[in-house]
């Protein structure tokens, strides 16, 4: 999976990423750890890729790194922000 | 820094 380009523009600021989804004309945002998935996300990427990148940077378990990034991709999903040819 | 879980907010429509 990887972030839908075609009409979604995205920006970190102060840690923190702002969502432009001009197919919705909707504002979203996401917090620090969001952010480093969506940093992942500019490439094609599994979940487990997703996870790894949480527990480098924040030293989490793995367990609690799958089930945050999978939460947080099933909100991406919902919000139609990924390319989902395969994920 | 403490961890946060990740969330994905709405912050509103752009008008």
């Amino acid at each position: 999976m990887k972030l839908r380009t075609n009409s979604v523009s995205w920006r970190e600021i102060d840690g923190e990423t702002v969502i432009l989804d001009l197919s919705s004309s909707t504002y979203l945002k996401t917090n620090a750890a969001g952010s480093t998935i969506m940093r992942l996300l500019s490439e094609e990427r599994t979940t487990a890729e997703l996870a790894d990148g949480l527990v480098e940077e924040y030293g989490i378990p793995a367990d609690q790194a799958t089930a945050d990034t999978e939460t947080f991709v099933a909100m991406l999903r919902e919000r139609n922000l990924l390319d989902t040819a395969d994920s | 820094m403490a961890y946060q879980p990740p969330v994905l907010e709405e912050v509103g429509s752009v008008r």
